[in-house]
């Protein structure tokens, strides 16, 4: 989901040597989960300047590392949507099956990784055949998936369990639950571990237990960290990606009475592209919260009001802002990096529900 | 005309039967430390939401806050918890007069006592154990069910 680093800095050096101010534009991309859009939001003035019609529930985001393709999930149809970055129009899309959810690619573009949600499988897509290559069954139901950007050795997925009932409800819905291979499912199996993918065999090589539903993930760019939101824990889990094992267990600091007595979740995680933070949040405390991951244990650095339920995070490439979607409010706050203070909110059109966000540095035309 | 109102949730499960809303069985509530009092006057525009928030004791001794609106609508004045079955997100009252989760996007009636409509709560909203008292609507108490989720 994130533009590999050294890609980036090649960017922004090509365009700092030919002195080409409109060498590349920087920006931001917005599933609009509640409706059938993505919103184009220009970094440079952090204003919305486009609307692309995708389809229903657009969730999933992914780019290529050279900003040239963006891939999108669109959950209520089941594609998966190839967008040109450059002009931002759609130029193809495939049919993947329902429940499309969070996506990521390989930093050669080649494979895009895609979890159905209700199927306990993850789809390995390749772009070039424009084909399903192979598929990995997990436990639970298919949401998350990240590389490490600097090593795309491996994908992370973290599969949530949702309620048995739920389970048993949609099964009722759909016919039956699927397994991978499209077969009937005879039984559901929660998951609590976050699966490694190596992107060689496309076959899990290894799993870290979390104690919980694992919700969404985010890897340090050299692969040797990764932070974890699960689900029944108002904090963050910080899993060392050599041993394989959680090494630290992260609690939100609760400061009202509010927030002691309200219930929340954590939800949205994501590391600055300097590499010294890691950002989440409470959701239904309005709540983002930054750490210092320089040092182990993490340490409090900031906590950031939104005003609304935040959900997803992303950062513009230079770190110098961080994006916060407000599904709740319809909106994206735009929080400084540096002061960790909010600085604008971009309004959205009303039910619109932004959630998955992704900053993309694509090549002008 | 205040005095008259029909209420929603357990107190009024005739009347929900009667217009073909969620008729399922009365649940069993825990008690607010105060009970929420809404004076009528608060809900005198149709659809126009009054948010407040009730305090009660978990099994587990801890204090938990729960979310609400009290609203009139067409029919009748009616009180919603605000948590969304779901994952517990805070459901808002939309312009189309309909409880949307801004999370996941269940849709829930409140034409029909918060009966679910889409999306993956699968469920009704959980109710509360409200009554009319005089010019004001009361609030004691919040189904019981809701507090595995909060533990």
């Amino acid at each position: 989901m994130r533009l590999a680093p050294a890609i980036a800095a090649c960017w922004l050096l090509a365009l700092g040597a030919a002195g080409a101010a409109r060498a590349a534009t920087t920006k931001l991309y917005i599933a609009a989960t509640g409706g059938t859009q993505v919103y184009v939001v220009d970094v440079a003035t952090n204003s919305l300047v486009k609307t692309l019609e995708v389809g229903k529930s657009p969730h999933g985001i992914a780019a290529t590392t050279d900003g040239r393709w963006l891939w999108i999930a669109t959950e209520g149809d089941g594609k998966l949507h190839k967008i040109d970055a450059v002009r931002d129009v759609e130029t193809a899309s495939f049919d993947l099956g329902p429940y499309q959810q969070e996506i990521e690619i390989t930093n050669d573009g080649r494979l895009l990784y895609t979890g159905r949600f209700m199927d306990g499988c993850y789809d390995v897509f390749d772009t070039a055949k424009e084909s399903v290559v192979a598929r990995i069954p997990v436990d639970g139901n298919p949401h998350n998936v990240v590389k490490a950007a600097n090593d795309d050795r491996y994908m992370y997925l973290s599969p949530m369990s949702i309620d048995p009932d739920t389970v048993a409800k949609s099964a009722i819905k759909r016919g039956t639950l699927r397994d991978c291979a499209g077969k009937p499912k005879t039984a559901y199996l929660p998951n609590d571990k976050v699966y490694i993918a190596d992107t060689r065999t496309n076959t899990v090589v290894g799993t870290i237990p979390v104690g919980g539903s694992p919700r969404p993930i985010a890897a340090s760019d050299d692969g040797r960290r990764l932070y974890a939101d699960i689900d029944g824990w108002l904090g963050f889990l910080v899993i060392d990606l050599q041993a394989r094992k959680v090494i630290e267990r992260v609690k939100f600091p609760l400061v009202t009475d509010d927030e002691k007595t309200t219930f929340s979740r954590a939800h949205g995680i994501w590391v600055t592209p300097d590499q010294k933070e890691v950002w989440t949040a409470s959701v239904n405390h309005g709540v983002v919260y930054a750490y210092d991951r320089t040092v182990e244990p993490v340490r409090l650095v900031a906590r950031i009001p939104v005003g609304a339920a935040p959900y997803w995070i992303s950062f513009s490439p230079d770190d110098r802002m961080g994006y916060i979607s407000l599904s709740e409010g319809d909106a994206i706050a735009v929080i400084d990096v540096a002061s960790h203070k909010l600085v604008k909110t971009i309004p959205l059109p009303k039910g619109s529900g932004p959630k998955t966000t992704q900053v993309v540095v694509a090549p002008t035309p | 005309m205040e005095r008259r109102a029909l209420i929603g949730g357990a107190a009024a499960s005739l009347a929900a039967a009667a217009t073909g809303a969620d008729a399922s069985p009365s649940p069993r509530f825990l008690p607010f430390q105060t009970p929420v009092v809404i004076a009528f006057p608060q809900l005198e525009a149709v659809w126009a939401p009054a948010p407040f928030r009730a305090r009660f004791t978990k099994s587990n001794g801890e204090d938990s806050v729960v979310p609400g609106i009290a609203v009139r609508t067409p029919r009748r004045i009616e009180a919603f918890c605000t948590y969304c079955p779901h994952e517990l997100c805070v459901i808002k009252l939309t312009d189309d007069h309909q409880l949307r989760c801004p999370c996941h996007f269940s849709l829930f009636d409140p034409l029909r006592d918060g009966a679910w409509i889409a999306g993956p709560a699968m469920r009704r909203t959980y109710r509360f154990d409200h009554r009319v008292k005089g010019p004001d609507l009361v609030i004691t108490g919040i189904e019981a069910d809701l507090e595995r989720r909060l533990l």
